[in-house]
């Protein structure tokens, strides 16, 4: 069933579980615990279509590098698949080795615990099962980075394709215009006895339920623990000073760029550095894109580019050929893009900012910082990946200053992937969540999403998201 | 990578080397001068590591740089 809280006045039913936002982490756990039975409750914050005045809750004060947090997210009903593009890749066996990066340790499950999900998170992303996983080039000889295989979603829009089965579930009451704000503790404060919501004006209402389960998104989650703060003071859930931090994006750096040998080449490429390259380099996890912009037919440069690869392979001297090469001012037929892991760190983190949103809660001040270990990873996969594009005789790259000359800040970009936040960690002192997701010290409270994610390897996290989901909902209806 | 002792051991390989490489031996650098201009000329080289440099940031094998084809 699903209701406007606009037009609700109290909710009277105790639940068995209290589901809070409707992404993809949301609607899967609702829609796999209400096929066990149980009575379920799901709220979204937002309306049923995009409007202003819900997005602009998402607002933060942004103090580190930017990654645009009130764009990169959607607050209504199906929450940002409202927007995804689809691309899914799962995580490897070797993103759960559990080794420490920055002090901070690894996944505290294996791989072997997500695997038996993947088949169905697949069907819910509506992606060929049978297809698996494809590359769109071939290997590069010898090489340490391979062909990366992915999966495109249409992509799926959660809302369109699971609004109706919500609204016809008999045990799932489903609420929009209904914000989550506050969390109500018993007297040993163990466990939530009450959720708060509210509309945007002055109706406020409260749920009851056994479990609740936060599906908010990586800045949103820790924005709502720290906000419930009136029994706790550092926030429900933060007695470690966890809440918020080891914020982690995928790195999108602009390396460089780079030209065919064949000028009729006009392929784009997807390369995955292996896990021997990566552990020998003590670096991150890194899928590198090679992504055609222009022929070079198409900008008249055929004749210098041609001249180009004539002249370096013929003897000069060295002067006049570094010169020669020098003066050679091709953009290049395409750019090197990423999707590079970055490592959880302590000062990367999402805290609250003294700025309220409109219902007078605290924003998030959103404080994405990048570590020396980060550095190195896209130093040294570029470099790398430049030089096994020449060995296999494909063309040569010319990489952007930053990556050669370590006094030059590195440029990167985000890819919307908010990870990290509360993270899970079988000790409290490295993670907000155990390794069932379930908040450290709360009997009844759970976290769903990527900010429950120890590390973010190099695949796309919405896969993960569902097959962490959906094992939340075994986990849960057991 | 410790670019500039790199740089300054692949520079002085190239100019000081006992047996000069035929690429060099074209142009005689007996004068200061067309030493300087040859070295600013190189100022765009870097050297990565045994296999590998960099000019204005193409990254190209070394043996490409001092021999022609490979
Ligand atoms: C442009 C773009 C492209 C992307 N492309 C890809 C891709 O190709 N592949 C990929 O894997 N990922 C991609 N992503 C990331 C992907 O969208 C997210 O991983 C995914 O949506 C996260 O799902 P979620 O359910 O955890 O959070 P969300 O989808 O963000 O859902 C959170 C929900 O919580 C609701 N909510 C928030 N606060 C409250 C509150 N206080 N009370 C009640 N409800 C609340 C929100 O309204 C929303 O519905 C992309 C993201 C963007 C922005």
């Amino acid at each position: 069933m699903l209701f406007d809280f606009n037009m609700q006045t109290t909710i009277d039913k105790v639940y068995d579980i209290c589901i809070v936002g409707t992404g993809p982490a949301g609607i899967t756990l609702a829609r796999k615990l209400a096929q066990s039975g149980k009575r379920i409750i799901l709220l979204e914050a937002g309306g049923l279509d995009y409007s202003e005045q819900s997005q602009n809750f998402y607002e933060c004060e942004s103090v580190g590098n930017d990654a645009w947090p009130k764009f990169t997210r959607l607050r209504y009903f199906g929450g940002t698949s409202n927007h995804w593009s689809g691309r899914c890749r799962p995580f490897d066996s070797s993103d759960f080795d559990s080794q420490k990066i920055n002090g901070l340790p690894g996944w505290p499950i294996r791989y072997s615990a997500l695997e038996p999900y993947l088949r169905e998170a697949m069907e819910i992303l509506d992606l060929n099962a049978e297809q698996g996983f494809q590359a769109i080039n071939d290997d590069f000889l010898n090489s340490h980075f391979n062909p990366d295989a992915f999966s495109q979603s249409p992509p799926t829009r959660f809302k369109a394709k699971y609004q109706s089965e919500i609204e016809a579930a008999e045990n799932i009451d489903s609420f929009y215009h209904a914000t989550a704000i506050d969390l109500e503790l018993d007297q040993l404060k163990r466990s939530v006895h009450k959720l708060k919501i509210t509309n945007y004006k002055e109706k406020q209402a409260t749920v009851k339920a056994d479990k609740f389960i936060l599906c908010l998104g990586g800045i949103e989650t820790p924005r709502f623990l720290l906000n419930c703060n009136k029994q706790m003071t550092s926030g429900v859930g933060n007695a470690t000073d966890m809440v918020g931090r080891c914020f982690m994006e995928h790195l999108n750096v602009p390396m460089g760029s780079f030209i065919y040998r064949d000028l009729d080449n006009t392929a784009d490429m997807q390369f995955y550095a292996d896990d021997e390259f990566v552990s020998d380099k003590d670096i991150g996890k890194s899928n590198i894109s090679l992504g055609i912009v222009s022929k070079v037919k198409s900008y008249g440069r055929t004749k210098a580019v041609k001249n180009f690869f004539k002249n370096i392979a013929c003897q000069m001297e060295i002067e006049d050929k570094v010169q020669f090469i020098s003066d050679f001012k091709c953009p290049g037929m395409g750019n090197i893009s990423t999707l590079l892991e970055q490592s959880p760190n302590l000062d990367s983190r999402v805290s609250l900012s003294h700025d309220t949103d409109d219902l007078g809660i605290n924003r998030a001040k959103f404080d994405w910082q990048i570590s020396d270990y980060d550095r190195k990873t896209i130093r040294e996969t570029g470099l790398a990946m430049a030089k096994e594009f020449s060995r296999a005789g494909l063309g040569v790259v010319r990489l952007a200053d930053f990556m050669l000359d370590e006094s030059i800040d590195i440029q990167f970009g985000h890819h919307a992937h908010h990870m990290g936040t509360t993270r899970m960690s079988d000790d409290p002192r490295y993670g907000v969540v155990d390794k069932n997701s379930k908040v450290h010290d709360i009997d009844n409270l759970y976290v769903a999403g990527s900010s429950v994610f120890s590390t973010g390897g190099a695949c796309n996290p919405t896969m993960p998201i569902v097959q962490l989901s959906l094992r939340l909902a075994d986990h849960l209806s057991g | 990578m410790p670019k500039a002792i790199n740089r300054r051991i692949f520079l002085n390989t190239l100019f000081f080397a006992t047996i000069t490489p035929s690429i060099f031996a074209k142009k005689p650098h007996s004068k200061a001068s067309s030493r300087a201009a040859a070295q600013h000329r190189l100022d765009k080289l870097d050297v990565i590591d045994n296999d590998f440099s960099s000019v204005d940031g193409w990254i190209l094998p070394t043996k490409i740089l001092t021999k022609g084809a490979v």
